[in-house]
């Protein structure tokens, strides 16, 4: 790794550290520094304690993985289709979680909580495997990946929308609740988000150079004695499994899995190895501080994360593709 | 190079689903209140709720030790005593505290005070702490204010519903999408859970006998629909929205019937010009003239016999409570002479 890899991961580890920190610290409710020192050695007042190890610090934890997971995503779907306009939510993912949490949202009116994001997960899984299957005719065509992406993620979005249309309030609700926020986020998110992230994040790093070899294309990666085919179904999967994940802890944050990438592509190049860790790292300073945002503009008001980073990803996303039609 | 237009039409495609799902973000806007420190209001509130509380105590010595569970749409729920430091999380809710002669300490206004002044909930608030949105009510900020009981919203909190539970006791409740009879059940727990059962039940029979009053002094043979005015379309509410359900139920001959469930159909003027009720409340009066220019407005029955009635949309459509249908009511009391 070279001088100038290792000092840009250096720098984004400490931004996020400080935005871990600043979003521990600051809230809606403000605590002095001896107190928040008083309630993390177990004395002191008990609320502060609730407040700061069960609501702040949850959220942190929830979005330095949901970021992670998001970027990384990213950039495994723009690799896997060659198309730098490509995120998670190409392949069907967003869409599917939607579909997935209003569809047992009216399986199941009594029991809404608690299903809704297995639900979104599962419905995630099911929509982008369908996609996978539809595209596939002997090997995937990355073009074709996408159109039939797009397609059936518009179909769901009709789909939500027809049932939000004839359906009862708590549909709109659960929607909101998948709409990208860390609002009301507790341990039981991490603990079900844990697992996916640990697990498929290091398998992506280790595939590092083989989504550099099919980043050149699939007759070179073939020529090079690739199994293509079985490579890109196991990265589809990282891809079900880390942004699924997400989208069920958190919503649907967009513009991270399509912005990071770009992002660290330009800050360290196209090398898997070393733009991997920077975009998870990018990912999870902008949903922490996207979130920290969101809570600080207008206390006691909780602006969703999503809705800030849209704010923010939009235009920087029309730049980027200012950029590109200059060059 | 063939593959060329595929390349481009998935591109369009993708900045396409990009730019839709930048609209689904919601949008937050309001105007400044109170910013008071949380905590200092909280310790204001402190003593003269100690002052209540030796009254109460005075007043009736056995409430205190009365547990009650209350059953509501998210469980059941333990109350003892009288809960004295209430955090509500929406406008129907609140309708019914309020009526119920209990200020809230929190409530979640959005940052917006002016609905809650249109309705008439500012006054008899005094003071309260703003609690954030009522999409997403600031945590930190409700546990601060150490309530001892949390009225929300089924269909909006039902997700915090453990976080709000470990804070307080908790009750969700039917709002957003409340039906009459949702609303009767409503004031009825609420008043339960605040310990004001008996001034509740005595409210549900005013109200009823007020409902009962007031359709009478309405003519029965003419139909009766309630429209929020757009500005190409007329939303108008069927007899499954709550003002007209009640209304209905009372004997009321209402224009638009669905057996869909469907609680608002939008329609065209010609569409409307089909039900053409003889009566008209209409909501949004601000567009009324820019339709008295529209020639098809003008062959509209409730309007050539000058039976069009502006309303204001907070009240007959927000405010789905026993005290918010009994101020429609009131109105309608107001209304009844002029309407023929």
């Amino acid at each position: 790794m070279s001088g100038r890899s290792s000092l840009v991961l250096g720098t984004l580890a400490l931004a996020l550290a400080l935005c871990g920190l600043l979003s521990m610290g600051l809230g809606a409710v403000y605590i002095r520094a001896d107190d928040i020192l008083a309630a993390l050695l177990g004395s002191g007042d008990p609320d502060y304690r609730v407040i700061l190890l069960d609501y702040r610090l949850p959220r942190v934890l929830i979005g330095i993985l949901v970021g992670a997971a998001l970027a990384v995503a990213g950039v495994v779907v723009q690799t896997l289709l060659r198309n730098g306009l490509a995120s998670p939510g190409t392949l069907g993912i967003t869409a599917g979680a939607g579909m997935g949490a209003v569809l047992v949202v009216l399986a199941l009116p009594a029991a809404l909580a608690p299903w809704i994001s297995p639900a979104a997960f599962v419905g995630a899984a099911a929509v982008a495997l369908a996609i996978y299957g539809i595209a596939y005719k002997r090997g995937v065509d990355p073009v074709r990946l996408t159109l039939v992406g797009v397609a059936l993620g518009a179909f769901c979005g009709a789909g939500i929308d027809l049932l939000l249309v004839k359906g009862d309030a708590n549909l709109a609700t659960a929607l909101v609740w998948l709409a990208g926020s860390l609002w009301g986020r507790s341990w039981a998110q991490w603990g079900a988000l844990l697992p996916w992230i640990a697990l498929l994040l290091p398998l992506v790093w280790y595939l590092s150079l083989r989504l550099d070899v099919l980043g050149l294309g699939q007759p070179i990666a073939k020529g090079l004695g690739m199994a293509v085919a079985r490579l890109q179904f196991l990265l589809l999967c990282s891809v079900i499994g880390l942004a699924g994940s997400s989208v069920a802890a958190a919503g649907t944050i967009g513009f991270v899995g399509l912005i990071c990438p770009h992002m660290a592509a330009s800050l360290v190049g196209r090398r898997h190895h070393v733009q991997l860790p920077v975009a998870a790292l990018l990912g999870a300073i902008f949903v922490v501080g996207a979130d920290f945002l969101g809570r600080m503009i207008k206390p006691p008001l909780e602006l969703p994360a999503g809705l800030i980073i849209s704010a923010i990803g939009a235009p920087y996303f029309i730049y980027l593709m200012w950029r590109a039609s200059k060059r | 190079m063939k593959h060329n237009w595929i390349v481009l039409l998935a591109t369009l495609l993708l900045i396409a689903g990009v730019l839709a799902g930048c609209g689904n973000s919601e949008k937050a806007e309001g105007s400044k209140v109170d910013t008071t420190n949380t905590q200092a209001a909280g310790d204001a509130e402190a003593s003269p709720d100690k002052q209540e509380e030796q009254e109460a105590d005075a007043q009736d010595a056995t409430d205190e030790h009365t547990t009650r569970v209350i059953a509501h749409q998210a469980g059941e729920t333990q109350i003892s005593g009288t809960p004295e430091r209430v955090v509500v999380m929406e406008y129907g809710l609140l309708g019914s505290v309020l009526a119920l002669d209990v200020q809230p300490i929190g409530y979640a206004d959005d940052e917006r005070i002016s609905t809650l002044e249109e309705l008439g909930f500012l006054e008899q608030m005094g003071d309260y702490t703003p609690v954030g949105t009522r999409q997403q009510p600031n945590l930190e900020v409700i546990r601060t204010l150490k309530p001892d009981l949390i009225i929300g919203d089924y269909a909006r909190h039902a997700e915090v519903y453990e976080q709000l539970s470990d804070i307080a006791p908790t009750i969700l409740l039917p709002d957003t999408k409340a039906t009459y009879d949702d609303a009767l059940d409503n004031h009825l727990i609420i008043g339960e859970a605040l310990g004001k059962r008996e001034e509740a039940e005595a409210a549900l029979q005013a109200h009823q006998q007020l409902l009962e009053e007031t359709v009478k002094l309405l003519p029965a043979d003419k139909s009766y629909a309630i429209v929020a005015l757009g500005d190409a379309v007329f939303n108008i509410r069927t007899n499954n929205f709550f003002q007209p359900s009640m209304l209905e139920g009372a004997g009321l001959n209402y224009a638009l019937i669905d057996d869909q469930g469907e609680t608002s159909i939008k329609a065209s003027i010609e569409q409307m010009l089909e039900i053409d009720p003889d009566v008209m409340f209409v909501t949004h009066p601000e567009q009324l003239e820019q339709w008295e220019g529209d020639p098809l407005f003008a062959q509209l029955k409730a309007v050539q016999t000058e039976q069009v009635y502006p309303v204001l949309h907070s009240k007959w459509s927000f405010a789905r409570s026993i005290p918010g249908a009994d101020v429609v009511l009131e109105e309608l009391q107001q209304l009844a002479p002029s309407i023929q």
